[in-house]
């Protein structure tokens, strides 16, 4: 009795079992990296960002208030680095990387940012050689904390810290490549491969037991598998590197102004295709589910075909 | 009847401990948080970890309810913004009951009548406030307080004689944000110790004039004490935060809170009413501060927290005004004495003026002292403006409970 009708309903199972399995793993691993591509560079690298253009902003600010005697008017360019270093907490509290306490500190930030500009503007009423102009310009820079020990948390410097401190802390995690995510992608290695195998060994089956040179369904789901997940697997690969070098360029607040905004375009270009790859994340089920539908195609007429020839 | 074999004891072991860990892991989940309470004050470094570690750690633990705290230095104004915003936090630590007469008249803080008792407490730390509209409400809870109208010293005891010329004593003005308020003490309590309680209540509730003799008194006597107008000690005490280190064998006008200062130095203390020139016949009464809970947004959570900061039993921060609350045994003699000055029946004690004050006075008061330090001859100019803020309020600010 033939045994060709079980060995053709065996390699279906597993072919359909195996594509199903290898598709869950690759999306689960896939969104594992992926799913944080789009926040880091749209939120927690901005978010840090803004945070030293308010930090830069306001030291800017600072010496502005200190090279000008009473003689100058230093409230246009002091009141426009006030200004950007508001708008840039503004964005950063839009960004909302750290939740809550994040909101909270910019909030708080926001309100010492009030208090300084309010002893520095009774420090510019003082006529030259009042005392309380030295006093005012100290109780500013008290609150703004240009020298301000590590740790402590009454002053702006040090809030701001604090949040870079925190936005930094989400962005490292979603660089990262916890053992989780390295789990994941073995287990799509190991399924990929055996996947592939369990195509072309049913491709050798067919051809020795039909004498057909090539089944052209089960050919194209083992090049759907062959192609898509390495190119998956790559990307993967390219995007959490540059996630890496994003994290790596915003450890270190920058030392010049004009190193802000070139850090941020750097950052912008190593992820500028991050939300199409995110979204390709949408395609794996659709890609396993061709795959089994091409074993299907291909190996249910001949088992069809069997089921006539065993119950002769 | 035959035994079970090992391989089906072991399978049978193995389901228990599936099943044992699978009730564990329900009742964990079924015992999970019940709710979270936002908390806003403007404790941080030392004093938060303390508060978090004595207080909200064991009430998360007990109660299961998460506290989001949030420490602020800027606490007006992100209070502001909050409420500004329709999103204020559900509870609110404030120093001082200034600023939380303003918001309970506007309609901001939900009395806390029978989440506490308030017996448990002299009058004015928790009085019944009475809202246009409303009627009579307690506001406020006492969270932690702290005493005033203290001299501390290493030495012989100084007197109103002794106390010596102004560079004896150590002063500082600088607080960042806050600049100008150790000042303010100064005039307080000097008014305080001059005038008495009964004038120092009607000033502090804006039914005195600043320009009032007893009032341009306490500030003359404050300039000639500290030596206001000389010029190298006015650039010196000016940038001198008011916490800055004082020698033994001088002088420092400040709270229990340089208790631990003054142990190292062997020092002890003295009330201002022995020290400052001129002190009246009401002399002795205690000014005091505190750090005052109010409920923003009355969810069971936060009324819960309430509860607990009113417990006796719980271990508030140094030093609490509950009467009912067992005595730390942990606290040195002197920071029991200090303990009992708060809580004691039959003393004396007022508010820290400019904290029961409407907040726009609080901050020019801030202002003038800064100025009257730097030149003491505008005295009028600087009591003419503080007076056309002048706003009357009815606050209980002094009591003898």
């Amino acid at each position: 009795m033939s045994t060709t009708r079980r060995d053709l309903i065996r390699r279906l199972r597993l072919l359909l079992v195996l594509a199903t399995a290898t598709t869950l793993a690759l999306l689960f691993a896939y969104r594992g990296v992926h799913d944080d591509t789009v926040p880091l560079s749209t939120a927690s690298t901005p978010g840090i960002r803004a945070v030293d253009t308010a930090r830069s902003a306001l030291r800017q600010a600072n010496a502005v208030v200190r090279e000008t005697g009473a003689e100058g008017d230093t409230s246009g360019e002091f009141l426009t680095q006030i200004s950007v270093a508001q708008q840039s907490l503004a964005l950063a509290a839009s960004e909302n990387v750290t939740g809550l306490t994040g909101r909270h500190d910019v909030q708080t930030v926001t309100g010492l940012i009030a208090v300084y500009s309010g002893w520095v503007e009774r420090r510019g009423r003082e006529p030259e050689g009042s005392p309380l102009r030295a006093a005012f310009l100290h109780y500013a820079e008290k609150v703004l904390g240009v020298e301000a020990e590590a740790g402590t948390e009454g002053d702006i410097m040090s809030r701001l810290d604090a949040l870079r401190g925190e936005q930094l802390a989400e962005a490292r995690r979603q660089a990262a490549f916890p053992w989780q995510l390295w789990l994941g992608w073995c287990t799509v290695a190991v399924l990929y491969a055996a996947l592939c195998g369990a195509l072309l060994e049913s491709q050798r089956f067919l051809r020795h037991r039909f004498r057909r040179p090539v089944q052209l369904r089960l050919l194209a789901a083992t090049a759907v598998c062959a192609v898509g997940v390495p190119v998956l697997a790559w990307q993967t690969l390219s995007a959490h590197r540059a996630m890496t070098d994003s994290v790596a360029g915003v450890q270190v607040p920058p030392a010049v102004p004009d190193a802000v905004p070139e850090g941020a375009g750097e950052v912008r270009g190593a992820l500028a295709d991050a939300g199409f790859w995110a979204s390709l994340s949408d395609l794996i089920p659709l890609g396993g589910a061709v795959v089994a539908a091409l074993a299907l195609w291909g190996l249910w007429p001949r088992i069809a075909e069997y089921r006539f020839r065993s119950q002769r | 009847m035959s035994r079970p074999g090992a391989r089906t004891l072991g399978i049978l072991c193995l389901c228990l401990a599936l099943l044992g860990a699978g009730v564990y892991a329900t009742v964990r989940w079924a015992r999970g948080w019940e709710g979270s309470v936002t908390l806003l004050a403007n404790w941080s470094g030392t004093e938060r970890e303390q508060f978090e570690e004595h207080v909200i750690e064991p009430f998360e633990e007990k109660y299961r309810i998460d506290v989001v705290y949030q420490g602020s230095s800027a606490l007006s104004q992100v209070l502001a913004a909050d409420i500004a915003a329709g999103n204020p936090p559900d509870v609110a630590v404030l120093p001082g009951p200034g600023e939380l007469l303003a918001y309970a008249v506007d309609g901001r803080l939900h009395p806390l009548d029978g989440l506490f008792d308030a017996g448990d407490y002299d009058r004015f730390w928790a009085p019944e406030v009475t809202v246009p509209g409303e009627g009579a409400h307690t506001y406020w809870l006492p969270v932690k307080t702290g005493l005033k109208s203290m001299v501390w010293y290493a030495g012989p005891a100084p007197t109103a004689d002794s106390a010596g010329p102004p560079a004896r004593w150590c002063a500082g003005l600088e607080s960042g944000a806050t600049s100008g308020w150790p000042g303010t003490d100064w005039v307080e309590d000097i008014l305080l110790q001059q005038a008495g309680p009964r004038v120092y209540e009607d000033w502090a509730n804006g039914r005195l004039p600043w320009t009032d003799d007893a009032v341009r008194r306490a500030w003359t006597t404050w300039a000639d004490l500290v030596g206001a107008g000389d010029a190298d000690r006015v650039e010196q005490v000016l940038t001198t935060a008011f916490d800055a280190d004082c020698a033994a064998g001088r002088l420092e006008h400040q709270g229990s809170f340089r208790a631990g200062h003054w142990r190292k130095e062997g020092g002890d203390y003295v009330h201002f009413s022995e020290v400052v020139p001129a002190a009246g016949a009401d002399a002795g009464a205690w000014e005091v501060s505190g750090d005052l809970a109010a409920v923003l947004n009355p969810t069971p959570e936060a009324e819960q927290l309430i509860r607990y900061l009113a417990d006796p039993d719980t271990a508030l921060p140094e030093y609490t005004a509950n009467r009912a609350a067992a005595p730390d045994t942990e606290q040195d003699a002197t920071e029991r004495q200090i303990g009992t000055i708060l809580r004691e029946p039959g003393r004396t004690r007022c508010w820290d003026a400019s904290d029961a004050m409407p907040r726009t006075t609080r901050d020019a008061f801030h202002q003038a002292v800064l100025r009257h330090f730097a030149d003491p001859t505008h005295l009028h100019t600087r009591l003419k403006e503080l007076d056309h803020l002048r706003k009357p309020q009815n606050l209980p600010v002094c009591g003898t409970g």
